[in-house]
């Protein structure tokens, strides 16, 4: 049976042919996979389905709704067994490699953010990525700005212990 | 290492993925629809529980054991009673505001609400709550809904309760407590303070008695499953088996269960740990090794084998995903 177009709240099907690629790779980054990334963006927008009566209306801002669901979907996860993922035990010690040997930087970066707690891998994205201050982090979270720094330090001791940003450097000369 | 070089690793691995749905508008809507097919029948089911699970709930009174000898004036509300402390007052209102909650006040409420609009600034902003980290409680009637995976479920003063923090922006101090094993709508305590405080205000409250557990010494079931719905990771979406063969596995396995747990037992079930299962007129709820126990909201607390959440959690995530593609293949 074929899926009916156009039958949908107003709008709602072209936000989500819009914006979904955006929103995947937001959830990627978010649980550290891509095929995880693409379940939570799918959490997000079938909650903002639900509620299209208030996000479709002008000031509705539903992509900001759709990334709240997501990050408070991830923060769940950190809390339950993450049975679908399979976290890498030991990364690739890319500090002895040079930029020849190295395998693709992305998977890299993606086994590094799967080896992160999820919440520091959130406070991270939001920080780095979707570039919101300590103080929008926080607030997002709902914990202290001194939380939002700790995991933050944390997380990016983390990924410099990895040897990622050495690497990242190097390319980039 | 600077932080541009972490936007910069991060950016190349984000534009690396490329979905891997091809219609997306279509398969969201698909599932938008079914979603709110099941919070339908969801309701339904809710408010079948709510019948069941009030009728064996009796109020309990001021001066039970455990209230005796506090200093302080009792009030009851929505079938709770607290003993205010000395030098505290109560303030009853129609929607309470944990944001602008005074210090040293019991709030007596029909609801309350998660954001209020008028705590957020003009303009927009951070929202600044001078309530944070300030002690104060508010019982509600309505507004803290029973969770498939709670933070925590506890045994207090013979009821279990159900402990969450509640995670309203700007005011991080403050937990939720209410009966897991109360109707959908019954009456929670929000406690703002330091963790010692927020002990000695929960020591104050004295909840409706539980349900009683069966006289087998198993679960509280119900005669018939017609429909069995859990979370599961990675976003903890809701998922539902409604096949015959699923549903019959699943009452067999939690029928088998009949190993009481006594009284002074009971771990605390975290929901990091444990599975929620709603099987209609109750709840389930099954630990993993740090806790193998399982509940059932309409009365019983038994000892559970190893794995067994794991197990029926896997047995509804292949049922819904058998169903949802034959709901959405061409």
């Amino acid at each position: 049976m074929g899926l009916l177009r156009g039958a949908g709240p107003a709008g709602y099907e072209d936000f989500v042919a819009g914006r979904y690629r955006e929103i995947v790779r937001f959830g990627a980054l978010l649980a550290g996979d891509s095929r995880l990334g693409e379940d939570l963006a799918q959490e997000g927008l079938i909650a903002a389905y639900r509620s299209w009566s208030r996000l479709g209306a002008p000031d509705g801002r539903p992509e900001a709704y759709v990334r709240q669901v997501m990050i408070r979907a991830a923060m769940r996860a950190r809390r339950r067994r993450w049975r679908g993922e399979v976290p890498t035990e030991q990364l690739p010690d890319t500090s002895r490699r040079g930029f020849a040997e190295q395998v693709d930087l992305s998977v890299q970066v993606f086994a590094g953010l799967r080896r992160l707690p999820a919440d520091q891998r959130v406070v991270l994205v939001l920080r780095f990525w979707a570039d919101a201050s300590e103080a929008e982090v926080a607030q997002t979270l709902g914990v202290a700005v001194g939380t939002v720094k700790s995991r933050t330090s944390r997380a990016l001791a983390a990924l410099r212990a990895s040897g990622l940003f050495i690497e990242s450097a190097r390319e980039t000369l | 290492m600077n932080t541009s070089q972490v936007t910069e690793l991060l950016d190349r691995a984000a534009t690396s993925v490329t979905p891997s749905e091809t219609d997306p508008a279509a398969r969201m809507l698909a599932l938008g629809r079914r979603s709110v097919r099941r919070r339908r029948a969801w309701k339904a089911a809710a408010s079948a529980a709510v019948a069941v699970l009030t009728l064996p709930i009796v109020l309990a009174v001021v001066g039970r054991p455990g209230v005796d000898g506090q200093p302080g004036t009792p009030v009851r509300f929505g079938g709770v009673s607290v003993v205010v402390p000395d030098g505290w007052r109560t303030s009853t209102v129609q929607n309470f505001n944990a944001c602008t909650a005074e210090p040293r006040t019991v709030y007596l409420a029909a609801q309350w609400d998660f954001m209020p609009s008028d705590s957020v600034p003009p303009g927009g902003g951070l929202v600044v709550c001078r309530s944070d980290g300030e002690p104060w409680m508010a019982l509600v009637e309505r507004g803290i809904n029973p969770s498939l995976d709670p933070e925590q479920l506890v045994v207090r003063d013979e009821q279990l309760l159900q402990v969450e923090q509640a995670g309203t922006l700007g005011v991080t101090s403050t937990w939720t407590y209410r009966p897991y094993t109360g109707p959908i709508e019954a009456t929670a305590a929000l406690i703002s303070g330091d963790e010692k405080r927020r002990e000695q205000l929960l020591d104050r409250i004295t909840w409706p008695a539980p349900p009683a557990a069966p006289a087998s010494g198993g679960l509280t079931l119900p005669a018939r499953i017609t429909s069995a719905t859990t979370d599961a990771p990675p976003g903890n979406g809701m998922v539902v088996a409604t096949d015959a063969r699923t549903l019959n596995r699943i009452r067999a396995a939690l029928a088998e269960l009949s190993d009481p747990v006594p009284a002074g037992a009971a771990c605390v079930l975290r929901g990091s740990e444990a599975v929620g299962i709603s099987i209609g007129e109750v709840t389930v709820v099954l630990g993993d090794e740090n806790c193998p126990q399982a509940i059932s909201t309409g009365g019983g607390r038994v000892r559970i084998p190893a794995g067994l959440g794991e197990e029926l959690l896997g047995l509804i995530v292949a049922s819904d995903r058998a169903a949802t593609e034959r709901a959405t293949k061409d």
